[in-house]
């Protein structure tokens, strides 16, 4: 295993040096990054630099996502996280850089590539990418199951929900999915019942109807009790490798609990890469952290 | 396990009940106005086509109701579509009164003969067909919510914005109706409307029937609705109620959902103005007051909105209330149709249909109210 998240660290390294070398060449480049060494990237963000007001909320950013891995990112308050997945889901725009996704890992070919930041919100969760917020936004006045429903991953025609009905398949999906977000007993309850920590998993359960391949967690457990992160750590693992996950978060124990890489941002860019321990001994990112107790 | 209920019956025990006490009282109606004169039990025919009158304006409700209580947008404006719907009926019963007019011209409406026109404008031609009539009936408010939607929900103007938006739409269209050279009558409207279907709408039999329709329509209209709710696309709208940008990044054109809702109800709305027409004999752009779209408004409010049948026993509350006040005081209706309003909002915020369910099932919706 460690050998292994080496070997990514590694491979990231390498990724990141190769980036910046290329990094004037690309700076308003249209065409779909060239694949680079590593076959299976998901997720090229370059240079994505965003100001709000002349603060430059992101600066240069710049990172790859394997299929499958895990990757946390950490920082102090005003370091860009929220907003690197407001850009990446459609949701703010960007001054320059560029973000491309890869909705099949399987599939090679370059031109079925997708620039996120031509994409708005719509086709960007059509094409495989989950979000949950920050603040649980579930629809209350629903039931888990309705909001499960409404998830769901099928034509989003709007003519076609008016004679929409569920299969027996898609009723064992749901299923499945209550079971995993530990929301069974609670299915035709109303989401407005729920507790905090509740919605923050029906949240997640609505993204993993959707079949996303790759899912963006914006502080998971964020107001969870010690019983409900343990739950949500087990629930993340079960994720594992069948999703791509990025995980914005400062709860420093979750994320060692859940993460094998970690990425610090600062002032909108990346501070430093790698697993928790050389990250938490990392002299830039304590001065960064200073009097936050990391 | 539980058993999964995703989707509601459609026939719940509350559509049954409504359909069946709509068409019971409607029946009944119909059969006291056919009582003999002098008997104690015969209802006058007036009444029964000020009741035909509150019919429509129960449709219009609903319509409402269906873009207010699911979708959550306020629209101040919704007259509009239910003055165009009486428009078009109003000009194609301005047609068949033909030669019967006061200045007896075959072609021309009498307002035209008396501006001194002598051509009929191209938007009154093939309206003395009736079937060309109830297809724009329904074609023309669509067209005006498909526009208006296209422009306002694409680009995400919402919340209050859009409702300001709407009171200025049928505030222009008020004004612009008003004109005379627009060809549709000026301030004086569109009235003297001797037949319908070659049959004479002054006839009680014709009065009666027309209220008959009136609540057929009521109950077909609510059943159109109720299968809407009830669908995926009826969760959809409740959903972009309560978290508009959250179903867009759950991959659902929000703006796609409102127009349809919006066009359906416009719809709606313009079938139930073709049906007030013909009973109340005039269309004028008064029709298009703001206030009788906010008077709409505090109806679906009054009864509870997000349930269907609120809107209608609203509708009916509030229209026999302003019946009573401009009967005995005029002046003051507007000023208790506001006190209404705020009452509602302060200390009623599911309506009268929320009281209802309460009672009926003592309690069991008490978490409802409360987040509601």
């Amino acid at each position: 295993m460690i050998s292994l998240e080496k070997q990514v660290a590694q491979a990231s390294l390498k990724l990141k040096n190769l980036a910046q070398k290329s990094h004037l060449a690309h700076k308003h480049r249209q065409q779909p990054p060239a694949r680079l060494k590593k076959q299976d990237i998901v997720l090229y963000v370059e240079n994505l630099t965003v100001s709000f007001d002349g603060f430059k909320a992101l600066n240069d950013l710049t990172f790859y996502l394997n299929s499958g891995e895990l990757r946390c990112f950490i920082g102090p308050n005003g370091a860009g996280k929220s907003t690197m997945m407001d850009v990446l889901t459609g949701k703010t725009k960007v001054d320059s850089g560029s973000a491309w996704f890869v909705p099949d890992p399987g599939d090679p070919n370059p031109s079925h590539m997708l620039n996120l930041l031509e994409m708005d919100e719509v086709s960007i969760a059509n094409a495989g990418i989950g979000r949950k917020f920050q603040k649980p936004s579930v629809f209350e006045t629903l039931s888990v199951a309705q909001n499960l429903e409404l998830a769901l991953s099928m034509n989003r025609s709007v003519f076609k929900t008016y004679r929409s009905r569920l299969n027996g398949e898609q009723q064992d999906f749901m299923m499945a999915t209550l079971e995993k977000i530990r929301l069974s007993s609670l299915a035709n309850a109303l989401a407005a019942s729920l507790s905090h920590g509740q919605k923050q998993w029906l949240e997640i359960g609505m993204l993993l109807m959707q079949k996303p391949s790759l899912i963006m967690l914006d502080e998971p457990v964020a107001g969870m009790t010690p019983e409900e992160i343990e739950m949500t750590i087990a629930l993340l693992h079960e994720l594992k490798g069948q999703h791509t996950i990025m995980v914005v978060e400062h709860d420093m124990d979750f994320i060692r609990a859940i993460a094998n890489q970690v990425v610090v941002l600062n002032q909108g860019t990346v501070l430093a890469e790698g697993n928790m321990d050389s990250i938490q001994s990392d002299p830039r990112v304590i001065k960064a952290y200073l009097g936050e107790g990391l | 396990m539980n058993e999964l209920t995703v989707q509601e019956k459609f026939l719940s025990g509350e559509t049954k009940s409504f359909i069946l006490v709509t068409a019971l009282l409607g029946a009944v109606v119909v059969m006291l106005s056919l009582m003999p004169e002098g008997s104690f039990i015969h209802l006058p025919v007036y009444v029964v086509n000020l009741l035909g009158k509150y019919v429509t304006y129960a449709i219009l409700a609903l319509s409402v109701d269906l873009v207010w209580g699911y979708l959550g947008i306020l629209t101040l404006g919704h007259c509009v579509f239910f003055a165009l719907g009486g428009y078009v009926m109003g000009m194609y019963l301005t047609r068949s009164i033909g030669a019967q007019g006061v200045y007896g011209d075959p072609l021309l409406p009498d307002f035209m003969v008396f501006l001194n026109w002598h051509e009929l404008p191209w938007y009154w031609q093939g309206l003395q067909y009736f079937p060309l009539a109830a297809l724009l009936i329904i074609c023309v408010p669509a067209l005006l919510a498909y526009v208006f939607g296209r422009l306002a929900f694409f680009s995400r103007v919402s919340g209050v914005y859009l409702s300001i938006i709407t009171q200025a739409l049928t505030y222009a269209m008020m004004l612009a109706f008003f004109l005379n050279e627009l060809g549709f009558g000026g301030n004086n409207g569109l009235t003297d409307f001797k037949t319908l279907l070659g049959f004479s709408l002054q006839t009680d039999g014709m009065r009666i029937l027309l209220f008959a329709l009136s609540v057929v329509t009521l109950c077909l209209c609510y059943l159109l609705c109720r299968s809407v709710v009830v669908s995926k696309l009826g969760r959809l709208c409740i959903a972009v109620r309560d978290a508009e940008n959250r179903v867009r990044f759950i991959g659902y054109r929000v703006e796609n959902i409102k127009l349809l809702i919006f066009v359906l109800s416009a719809v709606i709305a313009g079938i139930a103005g073709a049906l007030y027409v013909p009973q109340v004999g005039i269309i004028n752009p008064s029709e298009f007051s703001p206030v009788n779209s906010i008077e709409i408004i505090v109806c679906v409010a009054l009864g509870g909105r997000g349930r269907l049948y609120g809107a209608v026993i609203g509708a009916f509350l509030v229209h026999i209330a302003k019946t009573m006040f401009t009967n005995l005081m005029p002046e003051f209706w507007l000023f208790a149709l506001g006190a209404l309003f705020v009452l509602v909002t302060l200390f009623l915020k599911d309506g009268v249909a929320g009281l209802l369910c309460v009672h009926l099932k003592t309690g069991s919706t008490e978490t409802l109210t409360d987040k509601a």
